[in-house]
């Protein structure tokens, strides 16, 4: 019976996790582009992106959202995971030199208070 | 690699060459692959045309390629291998013999050797059908004023605008190449042993640099050659818009059988890319130089006087088929200071050979003037090329 109702907890919390989990958000990355260039956020939200890069090799940073640094090699999907802890609006800039472009390729991430 | 010194395939051959690149669909290929493979780029991000470099790659050049990120270029083999095949129907000079040449093949290596250490290296293996010299050899120290700056030694490219060591023409721009008594100014442009400081913050671009030998390998103990230059260059050159306007000069001296020969120089050019909606890319060039004791005229055998000479190279290059191909007209003109004026007019064409991954073609028609490449009869002369630079292995 305590196994039975461990186990019907287990899977509650699990299916509300999943639930509550936000979907990745697809972005297509190009020079010199992010594509959506805006993703909005609340604090406390995990946020996942899944990236493509459609043509040459990029790369995702930001301290302050907590996003590490990430490679996006062409032709392959990574994902990043981050948790804002603060609203504003923050600038993701690409991460790694990329061409005349790449002073200018970020996308901006709006956190909204929770 | 500066194409005017490859020897060079026949006029039928290179026009075969162009109606195969004219009949078909051209695509990307890449110039200096360990780049192009690692950044999974095409060659236009920093090419007009393999070699010309466009803003963005000629700012990758003079940073010495330490603004490209080590982690990235880690992923490509930093060694690969050029080849090329050449022909020159002015060859075999009298005889009307063009002559083609297949042994052209070198080793070439880029890249970081530590994360304030970049190289750049390239070993003829055979050149000209002969056993091949050291083309290029650098080290570079870069972690100077926050990165700004950039210590170059070796046997490097010397301070000057970027088309003197990278251009699609196959003779290159002539503005370098008088000849003043004794001294031939084109000595001065090539790669030399020696060190040069570069200093690039954004749209600014400084270098100085001290010059000996041009000789091979021997060459790097050389420290007494005959001919010795402070070179400079102070450009307007921002890496995101297709402009660069600077000067540029040198202040040397060269052993003469009169003396010694104490020569400077000031140069000024500018240099624009294509741009969209047809507008043709620009490169001019205006130097004059001054030499105090240019030595002994070859002709008379009379002592020549100091003299003033100058020259001049105007160029317009537009890309068509997608970028695929880039013809160019280019316009030299040259005066020694003795009344010796010289011209020479240029077509060249230069395209990635369809279907084939980094294969290029070059064609250039010299149609003549009184220069010195202008046929006999009047007619144009030929030179072509075949350039394949190959990745030796794929990516990790």
């Amino acid at each position: 019976m305590t196994l039975r109702l461990i186990l019907a907890l287990g899977i509650l919390l699990l299916s509300r996790q999943l639930v509550l989990a936000e979907p990745p958000i697809n972005v297509a990355v190009s020079n010199w582009k992010f594509a959506p260039a805006l993703v909005e956020a609340h604090v406390g939200e995990t946020i996942t992106l899944r990236l493509k890069s459609s043509e040459g090799v990029h790369g995702v940073f930001s301290g302050d959202l907590g996003i590490p640094k990430t490679m996006i090699l062409p032709g392959k999907v990574v994902e990043v995971s981050f948790t804002p802890k603060k609203a504003g609006t923050y600038q993701v800039h690409c991460s790694i030199p990329c061409g005349e472009g790449h002073d200018k390729m970020f996308f901006i991430v709006k956190v909204d208070p929770q | 690699m500066r194409l005017r010194f490859l020897p060079l395939i026949g006029a039928p051959v290179a026009v075969g060459f162009l109606l195969a690149g004219l009949l078909s669909v051209p695509r990307s290929t890449q110039a200096m692959p360990t780049f192009a493979q690692a950044y999974g780029m095409k060659c236009s991000v920093c090419h007009t045309m393999v070699p010309l470099l466009n803003a963005y790659g000629r700012y990758i050049q003079r940073t010495a390629y330490s603004t490209l990120d080590r982690s990235v270029l880690a992923r490509a083999l930093p060694f690969w291998v050029g080849e090329s095949v050449n022909m020159d129907s002015t060859a075999g000079a009298g005889t009307g013999t063009p002559r083609y040449t297949l042994g052209n093949v070198a080793l070439h290596g880029v890249g970081y050797l530590s994360p304030d250490v970049t190289y750049h290296m390239q070993q003829w293996i055979v050149q000209d059908n002969q056993p091949g010299g050291v083309d290029t050899l650098w080290v570079t120290y870069n972690n100077i004023f926050h990165r700004e700056g950039h210590l170059f030694v070796g046997k490097i490219e010397n301070p000057a605008p970027s088309p003197y060591s990278q251009t699609m023409d196959i003779d290159g721009p002539a503005a370098s190449n008088t000849l003043v008594g004794e001294h031939d100014w084109s000595a001065t442009y090539g790669n030399r042993w020696g060190s040069k400081f570069a200093y690039v913050r954004k749209a600014l671009a400084v270098e100085g640099g001290y010059l000996l030998s041009s000789d091979d390998l021997n060459g790097l103990t050389d420290f007494n050659p005959g001919d010795k230059t402070f070179q400079w260059k102070a450009a307007y050159a921002p890496p995101d818009h297709p402009v660069e306007v600077g000067f540029f000069g040198s202040s040397g001296s060269l052993p003469v059988s009169t003396g010694t020969d104490r020569y400077s120089s000031l140069a000024s050019y500018v240099q624009l890319d294509p741009g969209r909606h047809g507008v043709p890319g620009v490169l001019a060039i205006y130097q004059t130089e001054q030499d105090n004791n240019p030595g002994i005229d070859a002709a008379s055998s009379n002592v020549m006087p100091a003299t003033t000479s100058r020259g001049t190279s105007a160029e317009l290059y537009e890309p068509f088929l997608h970028g695929g191909a880039v013809l160019a007209y280019r316009h030299d003109f040259n005066d020694d200071g003795y009344g010796m004026l010289s011209n020479g007019n240029a077509v060249n064409l230069g395209f990635n050979v369809p279907h084939i991954q980094y294969l290029h073609g070059y064609l250039e028609a010299n149609l003549g003037g009184n220069s010195a490449l202008a046929g006999a009869s009047g007619g144009p002369t030929w030179k072509g090329m075949l350039w394949l630079t190959t990745p030796i292995r794929t990516l990790r």
